[in-house]
């Protein structure tokens, strides 16, 4: 049976995502690392060997592997293997572009047991987004071919300003190629997106995405789709406890950012941070290069969430009736509109009592990202009333025309 | 955390009431005013806008009173006919029945 994490459990990096490279063979618009070329000192194969002995010593639960694009990396398999071996659960998050029949195959018999290829809305919002035509295809043969070579295919989306309106198509074609999970992501202003914030959903969308995904949860059961919230789609609206629940008898809810409490992100240089997609010069801990897994685990950097309290929040989030639980929900969501945690307007429950008094807010870059992976820039929150014109350029001239 | 049994919202355990209904009903108070003020002002400038043909206020019914007719059989129409017969008529039905 299906269950989250048990969050009461004592902290420990159970759920660790591993940029093995930044090394990719495609250039996305939204791309929180700015993958492109190898980072200048990524860590070997030897030493990425040695990092999975450390993660099974800290009775790590599943390695999620990434990039760029993890299998550029010339250990990939082997690294796939070691985890199996170290009882490890391997996973893979890929654009799919470089997956062929006897990669798969090699997968399958490494031991990896989920594949999650990302695709970023139907063929045309899919290819501008990933800045690849022919991206589409590409990406639902891979999970063909990983579903065809036994191992778990799976999908994950960004929702954007271009492709709001296309879940509904979209499920049906992932659920058609065979997909068992399928995590829904907001695109935040993180590295490339921070470029482009015309591409960015507005607080107020949740209430057109929300609904669409409450009821594509409810299909997913019905279909064998287990459609699965990143932890920055937020919160706590009328949907949550079936949104965040693996089946319609187990209601769950949002239970805070978990990083560096069951959540580990390492660089493909060794730097070790509590979430993958954190900020990289806020939230480094330090690097496997040069200490162990265990004491970098103790970092303040790394341990941030474990001391948040509801005196950490500002804004809606302090005084919201959820905040005990929440905690301001994503962090790297937070930081990235405002170069700080504790304040998440990308929340349903937020959204829909601003909504109930008339109001909405709106975010306007004010200040652009300076170009580094998993940078940010700084936008300002700007409450009006919920009727005001929406000034976004439709999506086509967005993808084209927001270049910060 | 607790779930409202209105709405299946998440509630929590130190909330005497389910915010998500809280916001539902303030959002259903808000429709409720704009949808009061609304009819309040539609049925202020045109209670007495006819339901067949021009305004009615000025218009002698049959009861030897002004306003409105209220049923589309009176006979009271500009071209004499009847409203349900009169094409510009709320009541006109194409089919020549009644609304």
């Amino acid at each position: 049976m299906l269950r989250r994490f048990d969050i009461t459990q004592p902290h420990r990096p159970a759920y660790v995502v591993w940029e093995l490279t930044l090394a990719c063979d495609q250039r996305c618009l939204h791309c929180g690392s700015r993958a492109d070329e190898a980072r200048p000192d990524e860590l070997t194969t030897p030493q990425a060997l040695d990092v999975v002995k450390q993660l099974a010593r800290m009775n790590t639960f599943e390695v999620v592997l990434i990039g760029g694009e993890a299998y550029l990396h010339p250990g990939f398999l082997d690294v796939v293997r070691a985890l199996k071996a170290h009882g490890i659960r391997p996973s893979l998050t890929t654009g799919g572009r470089g997956i062929t029949a006897e990669l798969a195959r090699d997968l399958a018999a490494a031991g990896l047991h989920t594949a999650s290829v990302s695709i970023d809305g139907l063929r045309d919002s899919h290819d501008l987004f990933r800045a690849h035509r022919g991206g589409f295809e590409s990406a639902s043969r891979a999970i063909a071919l990983l579903h065809d070579a036994g191992i778990r295919a799976a999908a994950n989306t960004n929702f954007h300003w271009l492709n709001l309106h296309e879940a509904e198509p979209l499920y049906e074609h992932l659920r058609d190629l065979g997909i068992k999970g399928w995590q829904v992501i907001l695109t935040v202003p993180l590295g490339r997106a921070a470029d482009r914030p015309g591409l960015l959903l507005q607080p107020w969308d949740l209430l057109t995405l929300m609904p669409v995904l409450a009821k594509l949860k409810k299909r997913g059961w019905e279909d064998g789709v287990q459609l699965q919230l990143s932890n920055n789609v937020g919160y706590f609206g009328p949907d949550e406890a079936m949104l965040r629940g693996p089946s319609a008898d187990q209601p769950e809810h949002f239970h805070g950012c978990q990083a560096g409490k069951l959540i580990l992100g390492i660089e493909s240089d060794g730097a070790v941070k509590g979430c993958p997609s954190l900020q990289s010069s806020h939230y480094i801990g330090g690097s496997l290069q040069t200490d162990q897994l265990e004491s970098l685990w103790q970092t303040k950097e790394v341990g941030f969430a474990r001391a948040r309290t509801v005196d950490d929040l500002w804004g809606f989030c302090r005084t919201c009736p959820f905040a005990q639980t929440c905690l301001g929900g994503c962090t790297y969501s937070a930081h990235s509109y405002f170069g700080r945690p504790g304040n998440n307007p990308f929340c349903h429950y937020r959204v829909r009592a601003l909504a109930s008094e008339g109001k909405r807010e709106r975010l306007v870059l004010k200040q652009a990202a300076p170009g580094a992976p998993f940078d940010n820039g700084v936008f300002d929150l700007i409450e009006e009333p919920f009727d005001a014109p929406d000034v976004r350029a439709p999506a086509r001239l967005a993808a084209r025309k927001s270049k910060a | 955390m607790k779930q409202c049994v209105e709405c299946g919202g998440v509630v929590p355990q130190q909330a005497e009431r389910c915010p998500n209904c809280v916001v539902t009903a303030r959002s259903s108070g808000s429709r409720l005013i704009k949808t009061g003020v609304f009819t309040t002002l539609l049925i202020t400038t045109s209670y007495c806008v006819p339901v067949y043909g021009a305004p009615c206020t000025a218009r002698e019914l049959e009861d030897g009173g002004r306003g409105c007719q209220d049923v589309c059989e009176t006979a009271v129409g500009s071209d004499g006919g009847s409203a349900k017969d009169d094409p510009e008529s709320g009541c006109y039905q194409p089919d020549g029945g009644a609304p």
